[in-house]
C-alpha cells in the first residue's frame, strides 16, 4: 500500500536537494578556502610553506583570554614569514573552540589532517587540552599552550605538550605569600565562582595561607554571572577577614569588588589572572583602585608597547597572555629555523620533530630569551626557571590601570 | 512483493534506498580521499565532525519522541546525556583514577584500560537513564505545556548543579579524564577505538542511530505510537478511551532518555574528558531547534534537523558565532511559516497547521474580531 | 538548624529590607508574565529579554547621555530619572508588542496549538538575547554591521543614586537606592491596579481575560487589548530594568535570563494570569530568597528560588490567590 504519491515524496528530496545546493553556492560565494600561502619571497632564502594552528577561545565569553595571545602569535608569524633570512612562510590558522571540550574533536581532527600543520599553539585553555592532548601527542604534532594554567596537565605525559605559562600551584602559592608578607593580611576570606579553574586555583590558595598559618576566615563558591553578590558580601564581612581572594572570571570579581566597596567593606581584594582584564575594570570603576592581581602572565614588558602599536584599535587595553602568545610563536619558529637549516627538514613531520628537539633544549640554563621571560621547559614541559617563582607576576590598580610591581621574587623578597 | 524488514506495508524498494543511504553514510568520512572537496565539505565530512553529528542526530530522535511524538516540551534534555556521560566515566574506573592522579598517588601508566565488561556499560546506562526519564516524568505529568517546560528545564539545571557540586563521585568542576578507548578483542577481531578522530566513533555512533531510527519506527506504527497521538489531540478523550495516559507519557520520557543515556556514554568514550560546563541549557535548546526545524514527529527530519544544525556552524566557522541567534529565529520562522519543519510526517502537518487539536490556544483572534489572514 | 534560625534573626531586618527591594523588582517583572497570562493563557518566555532591553537603555542613559560621574540628588536626580525612564519604558514596552507581532500573532491567527507557541517564545528569547550579544560593532546582519550597543562583555552602568545610608529602620540601614526601588515601585503598582480596576481600557482587559468569546461580542477589540496588554506588561518591565540598573550598576546580554525566571516563579506563585497575585508573589519570593540565603552559602539561592516554583506547581498550581481573573 503506497502511503502517498510519488509526487510528494520526489517534492521532498527536491527541496533538500535545493536547500543543499543553495547552501554550497551561498558557501562558495563567501567561504575562502586555506589554501597556502604565497611562494617563498623574492628574497635569499627558499621559503618552505608551514601551518601554525592557534587554538582556543577566540569567541564566546572567555575570549579575552585568548585572543591578545593570538594577536601576539600572529604578529610573530608575520615577522618572521616577513623576514628573509627564516626559512619559512608561517600560515597561522583560526581553530575557534569556544574554550568548550566538546568542541575540541573536529578541530582536532581538522589539525591532525593539514598535511602543512608543523605545530599547534594552544590549546588555550585546560579543559580543551585535555580532550585535545592525546590525539596531538599521538600524531606527534608539538602544541605548545600560552595560557593552560591547570597542574594536572603535565601529569598526562605528554611529550608533545609544552606551556609557556606558570601553572596554578605556584600562582597560588605566590598568592598566598604575598597575601601574608605584602598585603599584611592576618586573615583571609578565599572564596571561587565553582569552576574547573577557579575553584582549583582556591584550594591551592586556601592551603597555601594556612601553611604559611594565615587564617583562613571563610572559604565559598559563588554562583557565577549572578547580579546580586550582597549576600556573599555579608558573610565576608560578618567573617571579620581583612582581606579577599577570588578564584574566578573578571565579570564575577568586577561585581564583587564594587558591591562590596559599595556596601562599605573595606578590605584588601585579590585575584588572579582569570579577572586580569578591561571588563574588570570598567565593572568596578572606580573602585577598582588599589586591588590585587597575580598572574602568570608579563603585562609590564616592553612588548606591550609593540601590541598597542600594530593593532591599534582592536588592540586589548588589557593584553593578557599577549606576550606569551608572541613568544610561543617565537620558540615554534626557532623550532621550524632549527628543523630547516640544521637538520635539512622539508616535510611537515620532519620540521615537527626538529620543532620538538629544539624545544627540547631550552632549559633554564640555556632558554630562549622571550619577550615575556625566559623560555624554559623542565622534564613534564611546564615553563621552568631557575626562580621557579620569577614566573608570576603582580599587579595593582593604579589610576585605573594595572601597574606592574613586578615578579615574585621581587614583590616577595625571596 | 519481498517485505522489507524496516515495515511490511513498505515495497521492498524502500529497503535497498534505506540500505543505500546507509551506504552513502558510512563511506562519507573517506569521499575526502577520494575527491577533492572544497574546504568547507572537507571538514563536514570528517571523521570527528561525522560522528558529532550521529551523536545529535541520536539525541534529536530521542528528544524527538518526547516533544514530536508525545507532545512534551523537556527543555531539559542534556541532564540525560549528562548522566550517560558520567556513567561511562565513573563506571570505567577513570573517576577514581583521575582523583588518584591529582593527589598524586598514581602516574599515567595507571591509566583505566578497556574491558570487554565495559561494553555492558550501554545497558546500564539505559536503566539508569531510564529511571531517571520516569523519575522526572512523575511529579510533572499533570503540568501544563508551559509549566512542563520550565520544570524540566530546571531538572537539567539541577543535573549539571549536582554535578558541579558532587565533588566525591563527579570530581565536580574539574572533570573526570582519561576515560578508556573502547575496544573489541575476541578472537581474531582486534578492533580498538583510538583517539578522538577515529572513524570507528561515527560508525559505532551510525549503528546506534540505524538502531535507534528501527526501534523508534516501529513504535511509532504501534499502539504506544496510536496512544501517543490520542494523547497529543486530546489528552482527556484519550484517557477516557482508555488509553493509559501516565504509562504513555512516562514511557516517551523514559525512551527520550535512553537515547541520550547511550549517546552520553560513546560520548565520553571518545572525547576522554567530561566536565559539567558542557551539559548546559543551551545545548537542550539547540537539541530543540533540531527536532523542531527538522520536524516535530518525524524521524527523517530529526535527521535532518540534527545534521543541519551541527554541520552548518562546522561547515562555515564565521557562522559559528551567529549559531545561537539564526537558530533562535529559526524557531520563530518555523513556527510562523512552516510548523511542520522541513521534513515533515504528515500527520503532524495537519496537527500544526491548526485545527484538529483541541490543546491550543482558544483563537482568541478570531472571537470576532478581524478575519483571519 | 539551630545556627540557621540565629542567623536569619540576626540579619532579619536588613534581608527583609533586601528581600522588599528584590521582591519589587520581581514583582514589576511578573506583571508582564501574568498579564499576557491573563489574556492568552501564554506565559511569554520571551518577557526576559525585555527586561534586558531596559537595562541596555538604562546603560546609554545614564552612562552616555547624561553622563553621569557621580551620584546626583534632588531636582537633578528627579529629572535623569525621568528622562531615563521614559526611553526605557517605551523600548521595552516596543519590544513586547514586537515580540507579539512577529512570535505570536501568526501562530494565533492560525489556531497553532500551544507547543507552537513554547517554542516560537524561546525561538524568540534566544534571537533577542543574542543579537544584543552580536551587537559589538565587528558582527553583520545580512551583510550590515550591526552597531556596537552591547556585545559580549557585561557593561557597568555608574551610581545615579547614592548608595549612602538615609536612616535606620530596626538597625538595617536604608539607602536612597533602596528607598526609591521600594517607593517606585509601590507607586508603579498601585497605579496600574487602579487602571485595571477602574478604566474601561483595564476592564477590556479583565473581560478578554476572563470570556475572550463573550468579550468580542460585546464590542472589545480583541486584538487592539491584547497589543496594549503586551505593552503595558513590558512597560512595567522597563521600570524594572531601569530600577535594576540603579541598583545593581551592570548590563549584559543575557542578564534578563535568571530574573526573568524568579519573576516566572513569582507570578505562578501568586497566581498566574492574577495582576495582585503577582505583585504579592514577586515580594514573597524575594522575602524568601533574601532571608534563605541567611541560612545557606549564596549560590543556594537559585535553587531557593527554584524549589519554591517546583513546589507551588505540585501543590498549589493555582498559587496563592488564585488563577485568572486578571483583578
Amino acid at each position: 500500500m503506497r502511503e502517498k504519491g510519488e509526487g510528494v515524496r520526489k517534492r521532498r528530496y527536491l527541496s533538500l536537494l535545493v536547500l543543499v545546493a543553495a547552501l554550497s553556492l551561498v558557501a562558495a560565494a563567501c567561504g575562502d578556502d586555506d589554501g597556502g600561502t604565497g611562494d617563498g619571497g623574492d628574497g635569499a632564502v627558499e621559503k618552505i610553506d608551514v601551518t601554525v594552528h592557534f587554538q582556543g577561545a577566540l569567541t564566546g565569553d572567555f575570549n579575552y583570554l585568548v585572543v591578545p595571545a593570538y594577536q601576539g602569535a600572529l604578529l610573530r608569524a608575520n615577522e618572521l614569514s616577513a623576514d628573509e633570512g627564516f626559512p619559512a612562510n608561517i600560515e597561522v590558522v583560526q581553530e575557534d573552540t569556544q574554550g568548550d571540550p566538546a568542541n575540541a574533536p573536529p578541530v582536532v581532527e581538522a589539525v591532525v589532517s593539514d598535511p602543512d600543520a608543523v605545530a599547534v599553539i594552544g590549546p588555550a585553555f585546560s579543559g580543551e587540552s585535555e580532550a585535545s592532548g592525546d590525539t596531538y601527542n599521538d600524531a606527534q604534532i608539538p602544541f605548545v599552550s600560552p595560557s593552560a594554567t591547570n597542574p594536572g596537565l603535565a601529569d598526562k605525559g605528554w611529550d608533545y605538550w609544552y606551556r609557556l605559562v606558570a601553572n596554578d600551584t605556584g600562582q597560588g602559592g605566590v598568592a598566598a605569600q604575598y597575601l601574608a608578607e605584602v598585603v599584611g593580611a592576618q586573615s583571609v576570606f578565599v572564596s571561587h565562582d565553582k569552576g574547573t579553574y577557579g575553584q582549583g586555583l582556591a584550594e591551592i590558595v586556601r592551603d597555601g595561607l594556612e601553611s604559611a598559618g594565615v587564617d583562613v576566615a571563610g572559604y565559598e563558591g559563588i554562583e557565577t554571572g549572578a547580579t546580586d553578590f550582597s549576600a556573599f558580601i555579608s558573610n565576608v564581612e560578618s567573617s571579620g577577614a581583612d582581606a579577599l581572594f577570588f578564584g574566578g572570571y573578571d565579570a564575577d570579581f568586577g561585581k564583587i569588588v564594587k558591591q562590596a566597596r559599595d556596601s562599605g567593606l573595606d578590605i584588601e581584594m585579590m585575584s588572579a589572572d582569570g579577572s586580569t582584564s578591561s571588563t574588570f575594570l570598567d565593572l568596578a570603576g572606580d573602585t577598582a583602585e588599589g586591588t590585587h592581581l597575580v598572574c602568570p602572565c608579563n603585562l609590564g614588558s616592553d612588548f606591550t608597547s609593540k601590541y598597542q602599536e600594530e593593532y591599534g584599535g582592536e588592540a586589548s587595553t588589557v593584553p593578557i597572555y599577549a606576550a606569551e602568545g608572541y613568544d610561543s610563536m617565537s620558540v615554534v619558529g626557532e623550532g621550524i629555523r632549527h628543523a630547516i637549516e640544521d637538520n635539512g627538514a622539508s616535510t611537515a613531520e620532519e620540521i615537527r620533530a626538529g620543532i620538538k628537539e629544539y624545544l627540547d633544549t631550552l632549559t633554564p640554563d640555556n632558554p630562549y630569551e622571550g619577550v615575556s621571560k625566559p623560555v624554559a621547559f623542565d622534564e613534564q614541559h611546564n615553563l621552568s626557571a631557575e626562580d621557579p617563582n620569577s614566573l608570576y607576576f603582580f599587579y595593582v590598580v593604579e589610576g585605573g590601570e594595572m601597574s606592574a610591581q613586578g615578579n615574585a621574587p621581587e614583590v616577595l623578597g625571596g | 512483493m519481498a517485505r522489507s524488514w524496516l515495515d511490511e506495508r513498505q515495497p521492498w524498494s524502500y529497503g535497498i534506498l534505506y540500505l543505500g543511504v546507509l551506504a552513502v553514510a558510512v563511506l562519507l568520512p573517506y569521499l575526502s580521499r577520494w575527491v577533492e572537496l572544497p574546504s568547507f565539505l572537507e571538514q563536514a565530512t570528517s571523521a570527528s565532525a561525522l560522528a558529532k553529528t550521529a551523536l545529535f542526530v541520536l539525541f534529536a530522535l530521542g528528544l524527538n519522541v518526547v516533544v514530536g511524538f508525545a507532545g512534551l516540551l523537556d527543555l531539559g534534555y542534556v541532564a540525560f546525556w549528562a548522566i550517560g556521560a558520567y556513567l561511562g566515566a565513573i563506571l570505567t574506573g577513570a573517576a577514581d583514577y583521575t582523583q588518584s592522579l591529582r593527589a598524586g598517588d598514581v602516574t599515567v601508566a595507571d591509566k583505566p584500560i578497556w574491558e570487554p565488561w565495559m561494553w555492558g556499560i550501554l545497558l546500564v546506562a539505559i536503566a539508569v537513564a531510564v529511571l531517571a526519564g520516569i523519575l522526572l516524568g512523575l511529579p510533572v505529568l499533570r503540568l501544563r505545556g508551559d509549566y512542563l517546560a520550565i520544570v524540566t528545564l530546571g531538572f537539567g539545571e539541577i543535573i549539571r548543579i549536582t554535578a558541579n557540586n558532587l565533588d566525591s563521585i563527579t570530581l565536580g568542576p574539574q572533570g573526570i579524564t582519561s576515560i578508556p578507548h573502547p575496544a573489541i578483542r575476541a578472537g581474531p577481531v582486534d578492533l580498538e577505538w583510538g583517539v578522538l578522530t577515529d572513524i570507528k566513533y561515527y560508525w559505532l555512533l551510525l549503528l546506534f542511530v540505524v538502531l535507534w531510527v528501527i526501534a523508534i519506527s516501529k513504535l511509532d506504527r504501534s499502539r504506544i505510537g496510536r496512544a501517543w497521538v490520542a494523547i497529543r489531540e486530546d489528552e482527556v478523550a484519550a484517557g477516557s478511551m482508555g488509553v493509559p495516559v501516565v504509562r504513555m507519557k512516562l514511557a516517551a520520557f523514559a525512551i527520550g532518555a535512553c537515547t541520550a543515556g547511550v549517546g552520553g556514554v560513546v560520548y565520553a568514550e571518545q572525547v576522554n574528558f567530561i566536565n559539567p560546563p558542557t551539559f548546559n541549557v543551551l545545548q537542550s535548546i539547540l537539541i530543540l531547534c533540531m527536532v523542531v526545524i527538522g520536524g516535530m514527529g518525524s524521524i527523517p527530519g530529526a535527521i535532518v534537523g540534527a545534521v543541519l544544525v551541527t554541520l552548518l556552524p562546522e561547515m562555515f566557522r564565521e557562522f559559528n558565532e551567529y549559531r545561537y541567534f539564526v537558530f533562535g529565529v529559526a524557531l520563530v520562522v518555523v513556527m510562523a511559516l512552516r510548523p511542520q519543519g522541513l521534513w515533515p510526517s504528515r500527520r503532524r502537518t495537519l496537527e500544526l497547521r491548526g485545527g484538529m487539536v483541541e490543546d491550543h490556544l482558544p483563537d482568541v483572534a478570531t472571537a470576532g474580531g478581524p478575519e483571519t489572514g | 538548624m539551630g545556627e540557621c534560625v540565629s542567623s536569619v534573626a540576626d540579619q532579619f531586618w536588613a534581608q527583609t529590607r533586601n528581600g522588599l527591594t528584590l521582591g519589587a523588582i520581581y514583582a514589576m517583572i511578573a506583571l508582564g508574565y501574568t498579564m499576557v497570562y491573563g489574556v492568552l493563557q501564554l506565559i511569554n518566555f520571551a518577557h526576559s529579554e525585555v527586561f534586558m532591553v531596559s537595562t541596555v537603555v538604562s546603560f546609554y542613559a545614564f552612562g552616555r547621555w547624561f553622563d553621569v560621574t557621580e551620584p546626583l540628588t534632588g531636582v537633578a536626580l528627579a529629572g535623569v530619572l525621568i528622562a531615563a525612564l521614559i526611553p526605557a519604558m517605551l523600548a521595552s514596552g516596543t519590544t513586547a508588542v514586537l515580540i507579539e507581532r512577529t512570535a505570536y500573532r501568526p501562530l494565533r491567527r492560525r489556531g497553532a496549538p500551544r507547543l507552537s507557541f513554547l517554542i516560537s517564545a524561546i525561538g524568540a528569547s534566544l534571537a533577542i538575547s543574542y543579537l544584543f550579544n552580536l551587537m559589538d560593532g565587528q558582527h553583520y546582519l545580512l551583510f550590515i554591521r550591526l552597531p556596537a550597543i552591547l556585545g559580549a562583555a557585561p557593561r557597568s552602568i555608574p551610581d545615579v543614586v547614592s548608595s549612602e545610608p538615609l536612616f535606620t529602620l530596626f538597625g538595617a540601614s536604608w539607602t536612597a537606592r533602596h528607598v526609591l526601588i521600594v517607593a517606585s515601585t509601590a507607586v508603579m503598582l498601585i497605579v496600574l491596579d487602579r487602571i485595571v480596576r477602574l478604566t474601561k481600557l483595564g476592564r477590556g482587559i479583565r473581560a478578554v481575560a476572563q470570556d475572550p468569546e463573550t468579550a468580542s461580542l460585546m464590542g472589545v477589540d480583541i486584538d487592539r487589548v491584547i497589543v496594549i496588554t503586551f505593552f503595558i506588561g513590558g512597560v512595567m518591565a522597563g521600570a524594572a530594568g531601569l530600577l535594576y540598573a540603579l541598583r545593581f550598576n551592570v548590563t549584559a546580554w543575557n542578564i534578563g535570563f535568571l530574573p526573568g525566571i524568579k519573576a516566572f516563579t513569582a507570578a505562578v506563585l501568586g497566581g498566574i494570569g492574577n495582576l495582585r497575585g503577582a505583585m504579592l508573589g514577586g515580594l514573597l519570593l524575594g522575602l524568601v530568597e533574601a532571608h534563605g540565603t541567611a541560612c545557606t552559602a549564596p549560590h543556594w539561592a537559585n535553587v531557593i528560588a527554584f524549589l519554591v516554583l517546583v513546589g507551588v506547581l505540585l501543590i498549589r498550581p493555582t498559587g496563592l490567590l488564585g488563577e485568572r481573573g486578571v483583578a
